[in-house]
């Protein structure tokens, strides 16, 4: 009995132990060695953007997409003169209208490709030098098991596309929108035992891939989570920031936000990987409409971190952000404000 | 001696299941608002569930790029 009685205490205190020490517990970061504040230059434009939201720059032109437009997703403009040059991805409900604009990668001028997550449809375009149009060259349906895409990067060799399942990180699609692999999970510390649509909705992230150093990361819109990838040795880093891991809970099958918004865009240089975040509450956010105020819209702070994840410099900004582009042979970032006058800024890091 | 065995016991019950129930906590806080809204909600005014997508921002909710997710539960966005 007495023998008995010990083997039940000891696993007692095994499942007591597991229950506080058993979680996988991901590194973390609390600040930044350096601070500093910069300050924005605007570039003067001609056409109106209803919610500039994204921004691409490649061989002297530049593509702006606009979130909520009235017409079309996306603009061409020569850079760095800005001058328009075509209007391209009208939205609408017809055959060749997109529903949705997810997200545009820039690579030249016959390959620029586009994501509408509701017809879950990569397209690519190409710039006619002719027509001074960009035209839509060829569609890739995306395989129905990812079920719902929110954003991609097209590499040499596949698409890697974050999951929307819940049941791993992301995917490596095919050039023809075929899955192949499930790479990684969601690294989080709190939902372990709940891996559903719900998870991946609350750790929906903006990613980015950088093709000399094989970089691959993404960052979290709840929340503050970096997780690095790198593609050639398959190793992961995960970086809890002080915002910690998405929070929501679960509602007729969705994550609804709680906690922080966080993080809104993210770019991998050869040495660096940049991020805008916000850090503010659903709360807070909520007391400005409370008091009758427009809560910020886009992050006020650009964080600087190494390709291991570490923090670098945390740039405190003037105005408010979501999309960005690093020049990093000027030392420069171009980005997309939906706050004030003018679309696009600068800043000099 | 029994009755000291029996007490460690309980103890590390207790233990066990305060180390159980740590794990799978989850916090869901209400507030003003949420109770406020929480009858409207129930009686289907939302979009595809009990939860209300509302407004133009950066958040995916049903096909749409809205600036807040309210829940009937917990009324946060």
């Amino acid at each position: 009995m007495k023998y008995l009685l010990s083997i039940f205490f000891i696993g007692i205190c095994c499942s007591f132990l597991w229950g506080i020490f058993g979680k996988e517990r991901y590194e973390r970061y609390d600040t930044f060695p350096e601070e500093k504040r910069i300050v924005s230059q605007e570039i003067p434009l001609s056409t109106d953007f209803r919610f500039p939201y994204r921004i691409t720059i490649k061989e002297g032109f530049a593509i702006l997409m606009d979130l909520h437009p009235e017409s079309y997703y996306y603009h061409l403009f020569t850079y760095p003169e800005w001058q328009p040059v075509a209007a391209f991805g009208k939205r609408g409900e017809g055959p060749k209208e997109l529903l949705s604009a997810d997200g545009v990668q820039f690579i030249s001028m016959d390959s620029i490709y586009t994501l509408d997550a509701n017809r879950m449809l990569i397209s690519r375009w190409a710039f006619s030098a002719t027509t001074q149009s960009v035209e839509r060259v060829e569609d890739i349906s995306l395989d129905k098991e990812l079920i719902r895409s929110l954003d991609f990067y097209r590499t040499e060799q596949q698409f890697l596309i974050p999951n929307y399942t819940g049941q791993c990180r992301y995917h490596e699609v095919s050039h023809t929108g075929k899955k192949l692999h499930d790479v990684g999970t969601i690294p989080t510390e709190t939902y372990a035992n709940q891996k559903n649509v719900a998870l991946a909705q609350a750790w929906r992230t903006f990613a980015d891939y950088h093709p000399k150093n094989r970089i691959y990361a993404l960052v979290t819109q709840l929340g503050e989570v970096l997780e690095i990838y790198h593609l050639e040795s398959g190793k992961r880093i995960v970086k809890y920031g002080p915002g910690g891991e998405p929070r929501f809970i679960e509602t007729s099958g969705r994550g609804i936000p709680m906690g922080i918004k966080g993080f809104m865009d993210v770019r991998v240089t050869e040495r660096y990987i940049y991020a805008i975040f916000d850090g503010l509450s659903w709360d807070e956010r909520r007391k400005y409409q409370e008091r009758g105020e427009i809560p910020p819209e886009g992050g006020h702070f650009l964080y600087q971190f190494d390709l291991k994840g570490n923090p670098v410099r945390k740039y405190v900004l003037d105005r408010n952000i979501h999309g960005l582009e690093i020049d990093e042979k000027n030392n420069r970032v171009i980005a997309v404000s939906v706050e004030g006058e003018h679309p696009i800024i600068t800043f000099q890091l | 001696m029994k009755k000291k065995g029996l007490k460690i016991a309980i103890v590390f019950i207790c233990m066990g299941m305060a180390g159980i129930f740590w794990q799978n906590r989850q916090t869901v806080s209400l507030n003003e608002l949420a109770l406020e809204n929480v009858e409207a909600l129930a009686q289907g005014e939302s979009g595809l569930g009990n939860y209300l997508c509302l407004g133009d921002g950066v958040l995916d909710c049903d096909g749409n790029k809205v600036a807040e997710v309210y829940s009937g539960l917990s009324l946060r966005h």
